[in-house]
Formats: C-alpha cells, structure tokens, sequence
C-alpha cells in the first residue's frame, strides 16, 4: 500500500510533506528517552512487514502493521512509520521519494487511527478486549490508510466512490490479517508484558480501570 | 509448605502458558507465510521485437499487471499513445517514432512502474532491416543501367532473392533470438527487482543506529 512516483501531482505531494513534517515534529517532542528502544524495535518490525507475503488464492497480500505501531507505540507511532517508510523506500524502492510524504501520512494516519480505536478498549468491560480492540485497531488502521489512499488518488481524476470502494474490496484480505495478527499480538503482549502496549499508563485512561489492571498482575506476583 | 511449592509452580505454568501458546502462533504465522524476500512491488519491461514494442507489467510476487494503463511518452514528455494490458500484463505497439521512449504502467491503487526504451535499441533493428532492402534494391538497378544482356537481369534477380533470403533469414534469426531472450530479460528485471538479505538486515541496522544518535543526544540534555 505505497504510493509510486509519478502519479499524484505537485500540491498533493507538497501538502503531504508538510502534513507529515508537522505532525512528526508534534509527536516527536513527545518521545521519551525511555521509549526509544521500544520505538527502534517496532519500527524495525513495520520496516520488514512489508517483506512478509500471505498467499490468498493465486495472489498474495503483505504485511502492513500500521495498527500494531500503533497500539505499542500511542502516536508516536507516526515517527517510527515515517522511519520506516523512509528506508523502505530507499531500501526497498517501495513507493518513491517524493511521495515519502504523502505515504507516511497515509500509514501513519492509520497507525494513529489504530491508536485512538485501541484506547477505545478502556470504555468496554468485557472479556479478552485486547484481543477484540487489537484486532479492530489493525482492521481500522488499513481502512483508515485505504480511505486516505483512496482520496489522494482522487485528485489524479479517479472517481471518489468507485476509487474507494475498490479500495476498499482489494484491502479486504489485508485487513481480516491485519486484525488476526495484530489482535493475537495484543492479547500475547497484555498477558506477558502489558506495559508495553500504548495507552496502559494512568495517563489518558480512566482511573478505576487501569487500577484493576494493575492489581490483576501483582496479585499474581505476589505468592512468588 | 509443599502445598504451597505445588501452588507455586501451578501459578508460574499458567503464567509462562500465554507464551507457550504465543510462541506457537508465531510458529504456525511463519509456516504459513512464504518466505519469499518479495514485496509487492510492480515492475515492468519492455524490449523490441521486430516493427513492434511488447512492455509487459507485473508485480513481484508473480502476479501479471492485467488491464493496467500503458502509457508511452516521447523525451519532451508527450504522451504518444496509451492502451491497456491483456490479461497477462502484456501490451504490444508499433513503434510509434524513432527516440527514446518512455514507457509507463499504471495498475490503479497508486502502483506505477516505468521504462525506459532507448533510441539506439529500437532504432538498430529496423534500420538494418531497411538499409539492406535498399542496397538489395540499388545492386539491382545498377546491374540493370550497365549490363544490357539477357543473363545478366536474372542473375541479379537471383542474386536479390538471395538477398531477401539473406533478409527472411535475419528477421527470423533475429525473432528467435528475442524470443529466446524472453526469459532472460524477465529473470534479470526480476533479480533487479529482488531484496537481498543485505538490504533487510542493513535497514534494521540504520533504524537501530539512527535511534540510538537521538538516544544519545537526548540522554546528554537531560540531566
């Protein structure tokens, strides 16, 4: 889901450069320096995803993994999409340098997307919900970059519904892996090691959940 | 206190069992997924083949470029003329002028892929082709402005039939070896294509490097 060179025009590619300079700069200042190495590691996941083929039938579909940046990392999700994507491009030659843009506000959209469905969870009481909003996060996150794929395709003169729903249909199969692949690894990781997903913090989250949430694991530890 | 010992490794087995069980999700994703080193990535390639230009589109993982707009441009960036994409990702053309041709391939979904086909490739073919019928042609009516006698006509007949021969025998040669080169062309435009391992593992390397210099400069502002 990379945009190639030479197809949107001029002010859509230099409208993407300052969206994405403006919001990498915005959640860049939020990166601590506790967060970097987590943000190295799933950056470097999202940069080799897209190596990783599923076979469907006689076509194959790849990774994306906006939504699982999006649900470890919260929005600093965008920066590491936009890392990847840069080296993906240079690396790889996966879409092209003047829609380095244009791309990352199309994946990192979807990876902050991802992010605002997964803190969604907090509003639900429900059993295994890291698994059912890490699914849907992965879902909504390519949806999202579908949504954005489709509308800057929209001002090369493609039609905006037809665009988007065959869009959408093409996308389909990524996003039923997408949602599988990113819940099970949101259900792995709340299990084995739940401070590393975004939003687990009493930050933004109400306090009575989180305080279950983290007396659940310490009654555990305790007999030990 | 043996009781609680059981209690004890009872609760660490069910506390590791989330990652026995995620260890073997890993496992079954990685059986499933090919391991090809591919990335969805389309290309294209495009030779001369006689009179005519054949591109062809196709994605790295195999699949063709079917029903995708083929667009050739001159150098100045005119576009001479478009089409679409049989069902193989194959759109053949007459050359539509002598120069560099630049071809492009769109599949929709923002997956584009260009060529370019340089003069010298397309122009050497039909050049050949054009000045032996001309020289084949001039012998001939030089024999007839000379030699007036009855043989000769035929012999320079003859020797023109041996010519076009010689032409039947240089188109012929010269689609077979093209078509022999198919393959060839399609194999190299494939491994131009392909990621070496050394890309993978290089732009983990720059992810972790370029991290770790803002690592190192925000740990030096803060106190």
């Amino acid at each position: 889901m990379h945009i190639s060179d030479g197809i949107l025009s001029a002010p859509v590619l230099i409208a993407g450069f300052i969206g994405t300079i403006a919001v990498a700069a915005y959640t860049l200042r939020q990166l601590d320096l506790d967060d970097i190495p987590k943000v190295s590691v799933i950056t470097s996941v999202f940069f080799v995803a897209s190596l990783i083929h599923v076979p469907i039938g006689p076509s194959s579909v790849h990774l994306i993994l906006g939504g699982l940046v999006g649900i470890v990392l919260g929005i600093r999700a965008f920066p590491a999409i936009m890392l990847g994507i840069i080296l993906q491009t240079i690396l790889f030659g996966h879409g092209g340098v003047t829609v380095i843009g244009v791309n990352t506000m199309m994946l990192g959209g979807g990876g902050l997307i991802a992010y605002a469905v997964w803190q969604l969870r907090h509003r639900f009481n429900i059993k295994k919900k890291e698994m059912i909003f890490g699914g849907l996060a992965g879902a909504m996150g390519i949806f999202s970059s579908g949504i954005v794929l489709a509308l800057s395709l929209v001002t090369t003169g493609e039609e905006f519904i037809a665009t988007a729903w065959y869009t959408l249909i093409a996308h389909i199969p990524v996003m039923i892996i997408e949602a599988l692949v990113v819940g099970s690894c949101a259900a792995f990781l709340a299990r084995v090691k739940p401070d590393a997903l975004a939003g687990q913090l009493p930050l933004a989250t109400p306090v009575t959940v989180t305080a279950t949430e983290t007396t659940k694991p310490s009654n555990e530890d305790s007999p030990r | 206190m043996k009781a609680y010992h059981t209690k004890n490794t009872a609760i660490i087995s069910s506390r590791w069992q989330p990652v026995r069980r995620g260890i073997t999700a890993m496992a079954t994703i990685l059986l499933l997924v090919s391991p090809t080193a591919f990335a969805h990535k389309l290309n294209m390639f495009a030779y001369v083949e006689g009179n005519e230009i054949f591109a062809e589109g196709y994605f790295t993982d195999g699949k063709k470029a079917k029903n995708s707009t083929i667009t050739v441009f001159d150098p100045n960036n005119n576009q001479l003329l478009q089409g679409t994409s049989d069902k193989d990702g194959q759109f053949t053309f007459a050359i539509p002028q002598q120069s560099d041709l630049r071809i492009t391939v769109n599949a929709g979904m923002g997956h584009q892929a260009e060529y370019l086909l340089l003069k010298d490739e397309l122009s050497e073919e039909t050049e050949t082709l054009l000045t032996t019928s001309i020289t084949a042609t001039s012998e001939s009516a030089n024999d007839n402005d000379n030699d007036n006698s009855d043989i000769q006509p035929a012999e320079s007949s003859q020797q023109a039939a041996t010519n076009l021969d010689n032409n039947a025998i240089r188109t012929e040669v010269e689609r077979a070896v093209g078509k022999a080169i198919k393959p060839l062309m399609r194999e190299l435009s494939t491994m131009r294509a392909e990621k070496s391992l050394a890309d993978i593992i290089g732009g983990i390397g720059f992810i972790f490097g370029l991290l770790g210099i803002a690592m190192y400069f925000k740990s030096r502002k803060q106190p």
